[in-house]
């Protein structure tokens, strides 16, 4: 697994990602990539969704990408790698690749090119099987076009279309869980990290890029414009919405789930909301009511992801034991 | 018609203070037009909003490119931004500045008319966090027109829906304290076509442009977003370092620098954009915010909510 003194090698050999983007003070999503891309060790291509991402480390006539990098559109990210890694195990067999060698195909995609826009475009690509990492990188609303609510924002967030206020709560739907319509999907490997948990994060992109057919790693990625936080805080915050178990770290491997780094303890979920001010209403009086039925979104998908764990490493202890 | 292109970073209220603006001249009984100019601009990135103000209707609908003022909102823009692009030497430069008239004229070459009010400065004696107010009351008086009154009730149209009526209250404290800053002038317009030779100068024209938008790989580095920090900037005590990545693994902008044995030595302040996840990252306090230029913007909130 691939230490940070083999990442920064890496990245010292070759800078895959550079700064000089204008991507915001503090923004989580840089070292999302950083930390993708420095831990693939083949050459990579990357595809990318419309998004912060795209729009701000592509001012023409300058880009942050020191690879091979596509953009098409907001909702095709997953069908453009489907072609372009179809065209290159179609060149390869045909001997029509001047240097031939395993290559990765990276998707980047916001939670608005993921859950939303990109979702028919990411399922049928997965569907097909395609050999590519799709990363999302969820910072839980459109944060390139104002902060409007996404299906990956979640219950309570005050965003530019569900403000709080004395007419509107904030979002009062619950967010969608993509991480599970993904495993629908029979892929070899989904993952759930964060930026936080750097190692995590590294070793579960090399976990997946060592897989033969599709891999999804969603990432929370902080947004201090949106979420409202201080910058220097983001990976504070992130940190909290693991420990609270808002955000768990698990993967999926060939169907069977596994808690990949478990909170030492469980915090209340107030940690991790009361330093962001999309959710300082919550906390006022008249909002506690909202604010109770939080923890017990948290506890019960908990839960149900511990048992998900336990049945799934039960079973394959089981299907280790020889037969009598 | 008078045509205003103000520069500001994100996040210091260039198009707020231009929809103010625009606001009062409309109360005025004025044509009036106010809109930023948006590319992929973040908190810190410099950014552009427009003002155009007439008796008659106003037809052109373009960015604004042979401005009759320039407004200025953050000083270190001045080395950032060609600000008088366009600028006619009978135009107004008016600039957010504690420096003199002279030192800005030595900096931007300007022949014209330079006025400088030390924004920050009267934002902060105001118990305002943004300069954008103070600045337009400055301008008002600079060019005479509209009077302070008219200002005033811009403020209370564009902003009375979104600020409380004590935020409100400082808001128009800082235009007043703008206001009572410089000496009295006017505007006569200067530009009524834009210039051939204006600001697109240097710049492909569209026939030039190589089709699609396939650009040499990995240029972003030589774009110095060093200029995007507030004031403070990380300082390291190498002594301190153990060498553990952490400030680089979590650093946004690649700007921890590190030898080719991957051993910390320092910062790229052209990259670093003053974030301080650094700070925060490093278990052993080795790194610190230090303040850069103890003139520039002291105590004032970053950006944000």
């Amino acid at each position: 697994m691939p230490s940070l003194k083999t990442m920064a090698r890496r990245e010292r050999r070759q800078s895959r990602f550079q700064g000089g983007h204008s991507l915001c003070r503090g923004c989580g999503v840089p070292i999302a990539v950083r930390a993708v891309l420095n831990s693939i060790e083949t050459p990579v291509v990357v595809v990318n969704a419309t998004g912060c991402l795209e729009v701000a480390t592509t001012r023409y006539p300058a880009t942050a990408w020191n690879v091979p990098w596509l953009h098409v559109a907001f909702e095709n990210a997953a069908a453009a790698a489907s072609g372009v890694e179809t065209a290159y195990r179609a060149l390869r067999r045909r001997g029509a690749l001047p240097v031939d060698g395993p290559m990765t195909f990276v998707v980047f995609a916001g939670d608005g090119g993921t859950y939303d826009i990109g979702l028919q475009a990411l399922s049928g690509a997965l569907e097909r099987g395609h050999r590519l990492l799709y990363v999302c990188y969820d910072n839980e609303a459109y944060m390139n076009t104002g902060i409007q609510r996404s299906s990956a924002t979640p219950f309570g967030a005050s965003t530019s279309t569900s403000p709080a206020g004395l007419e509107s709560f904030g979002k009062l739907e619950r967010r969608k869980d993509i991480t599970a319509i993904v495993v629908a999907h029979h892929i070899p490997y989904v993952a759930q990290a964060s930026i936080s948990h750097w190692q995590d994060l590294s070793d579960k992109v090399a976990r997946a890029t060592s897989m033969d057919g599709p891999a999804f790693i969603n990432v929370l990625t902080t947004c201090q414009l949106g979420w409202g936080h201080e910058p220097r805080l983001a990976i504070r915050i992130a940190r909290l919405a693991v420990e609270t178990c808002f955000w768990p770290l698990y993967e999926v491997v060939h169907g069977r789930y596994r808690l990949t780094e478990g909170p030492l303890r469980k915090l209340p979920i107030e940690a991790w909301l009361r330093p962001q001010a999309r959710f300082s209403h919550l906390f006022a009086p008249e909002n506690r009511r909202w604010l109770a039925e939080i923890q017990p979104q948290v506890d019960r998908e908990w839960e149900d992801l511990l048992a998900r764990c336990a049945l799934d490493a039960s079973a394959s202890d089981a299907a280790r034991e020889p037969p009598p | 018609m008078i045509e205003i292109r103000w520069h500001g970073r994100g996040g210091q209220g260039a198009k707020t203070v231009s929809q103010l603006w625009a606001a009062a001249l409309l109360e005025a009984g004025k044509w009036v037009q106010a809109f930023p100019e948006y590319g992929p601009e973040r908190s810190g990135a410099p950014v552009q909003a427009y003002n155009r103000s007439d008796d008659s209707a106003i037809r052109r609908r373009a960015a604004v490119t042979s401005p009759d003022v320039v407004v200025v909102l953050d000083p270190s823009l001045l080395a950032e931004v060609d600000v008088t692009a366009g600028l006619d030497p009978g135009g107004l430069l008016l600039v957010n500045t504690e420096e003199s008239v002279s030192a800005v004229r030595e900096r931007v070459g300007f022949e014209g008319r330079i006025v400088c009010v030390p924004g920050d400065r009267l934002a902060i004696g105001a118990g305002a966090t943004k300069a954008n107010v103070v600045v337009a009351g400055a301008l008002a008086k600079a060019l005479g027109d509209p009077p302070v009154a008219t200002l005033k009730e811009g403020a209370r149209i564009a902003l009375g829906g979104k600020l409380s009526p004590a935020a409100l209250a400082t808001t128009v404290a800082a235009i007043e304290a703008g206001y009572g800053a410089v000496s009295a002038g006017r505007c006569v317009p200067v530009s009524r076509t834009p210039r051939a030779d204006g600001p697109t100068r240097g710049l492909k024209r569209y026939r030039d442009l190589a089709v699609g938008a396939v650009v040499a790989a990995g240029t972003a580095g030589r774009t110095r977003t060093g200029g995007w920090r507030t004031g403070q900037r990380p300082d390291v005590e190498l002594r301190r370092c153990i060498n553990c990545l952490l400030c680089w693994v979590y650093c946004p902008d690649s700007a921890v620098e590190l030898s080719d044995e991957v051993v910390f030595v320092g910062f790229d302040y052209d990259l670093c954009k003053g974030c301080a996840l650094c700070v925060e990252a490093c278990p052993t306090g080795a790194i610190a915010m230090v303040a850069e230029s103890p003139a520039l913007r002291p105590g004032l909130a970053p950006q944000g909510k």
